[in-house]
């Protein structure tokens, strides 16, 4: 308290301060008032404000820093705005595609995740449950069978799987299909991911 | 002071009204116009919050600012009032003036003029 100021250091201390304060504004609004302050402050400065109690008298004129926020934040709704995609939900969206591949328990950790999020509504935690359950592993199931219970001759044609038959102009339709099903309910949940769209363990 | 909040929302109905009076008859430095109010008895407590307020009339299109080149240092802002400005000050003269003749009257200094 008894540290002698300098006029620059108590000018610069102002405007640091206010420059924090006015982190939460929209840049736009920010940036301006920071400018119309400083030139504020400068003009003044020009004008014969020069000692640093001269400076402090200036600056209490100008009012505490806060208050000059609180009138810049008027008429606009400050919220604190969460992330749409916090890491659970990255995860749980992860789980859900791939988890089926870390011994099954991924998939029902990433289902677990999803029921108790409020990104998404019961439906489409419904659709991300059904479709597919255990994610991308029974497409790869399905292409991993093929070949390996499959004996095929010399030309590549299968001559026929396992215990059953398999066709082959069956299957390879059928993994697409699987696969892109299993995409699009994975960009329905990724694109309607929204805070609070239902009551989930935490907001 | 017993009435401070009373009159902190009183200024701050009422401030941007003189705003818009100030720049009737010219155009002015954000600067001068700031200085030019706070020079006012009891209108102004902290200058500081006249930017944010000047920002807003210029959103809502009451005030329009010109940048011009100075003599002296970087370019100034000027404010100018707008036609929507000119009306909003004239409607709020009529109601101000019926306000504080009611309110003059209940108080008894020196009744309606």
């Amino acid at each position: 308290m008894t540290v002698r100021h300098t006029a620059d250091e108590l000018v610069d201390a102002y405007l640091k301060y206010l420059g924090e304060a006015a982190e939460p504004l929209p840049e736009e609004r920010r940036t301006e008032l920071l400018a119309e302050v400083r030139t504020h402050v400068a003009e003044e400065r020009a004008a014969g404000v020069v000692t640093p109690e001269e400076v402090r008298a200036m600056l209490a004129r100008l009012g505490d820093p806060d208050e000059i926020v609180a009138a810049a934040t008027d008429g606009l709704v400050m919220v604190k705005r969460q992330p749409r995609f916090r890491s659970r939900d990255v995860a749980t969206l992860l789980l859900l595609s791939f988890g089926g591949f870390l011994y099954l328990l991924g998939w029902v950790a990433g289902v677990a995740l999803l029921w108790t999020s409020d990104r998404w509504t019961r439906e489409e935690k419904l659709l991300g449950t059904l479709v597919l359950p255990f994610g991308f592993l029974p497409v790869a199931l399905l292409g991993t069978l093929s070949t390996a219970a499959c004996r095929a001759d010399l030309n590549g044609e299968i001559l026929g799987c396992g215990g059953y038959t398999y066709p082959g102009w069956f299957q390879v339709p059928i993994m697409i299909a699987l696969a892109a099903v299993q995409l699009v309910a994975l960009f329905v949940l990724v694109k309607n991911a929204r805070p609070r769209r239902s009551a989930g363990l935490r907001g | 002071m017993v009435a401070e909040k009373v009159f902190s929302q009183l200024r701050r109905g009422t401030l941007e009204y003189c705003v818009l009076a100030l720049l009737q008859d010219d155009e002015r430095y954000g600067f001068d116009l700031v200085k030019a109010l706070s020079k006012v008895d009891g209108l102004v407590t902290t200058e500081g919050t006249l930017y944010p307020l000047l920002a807003r009339l210029r959103r809502e299109g009451l005030v329009d600012t010109v940048w011009r080149e100075s003599e002296s240092g970087p370019p100034r802002r000027y404010y100018t009032t707008t036609a929507a400005g000119t009306a909003a000050l004239a409607a709020f003269i009529v109601d101000w003036e019926r306000f504080r003749g009611s309110v003059d009257s209940v108080l008894g200094l020196g009744g309606r003029r």
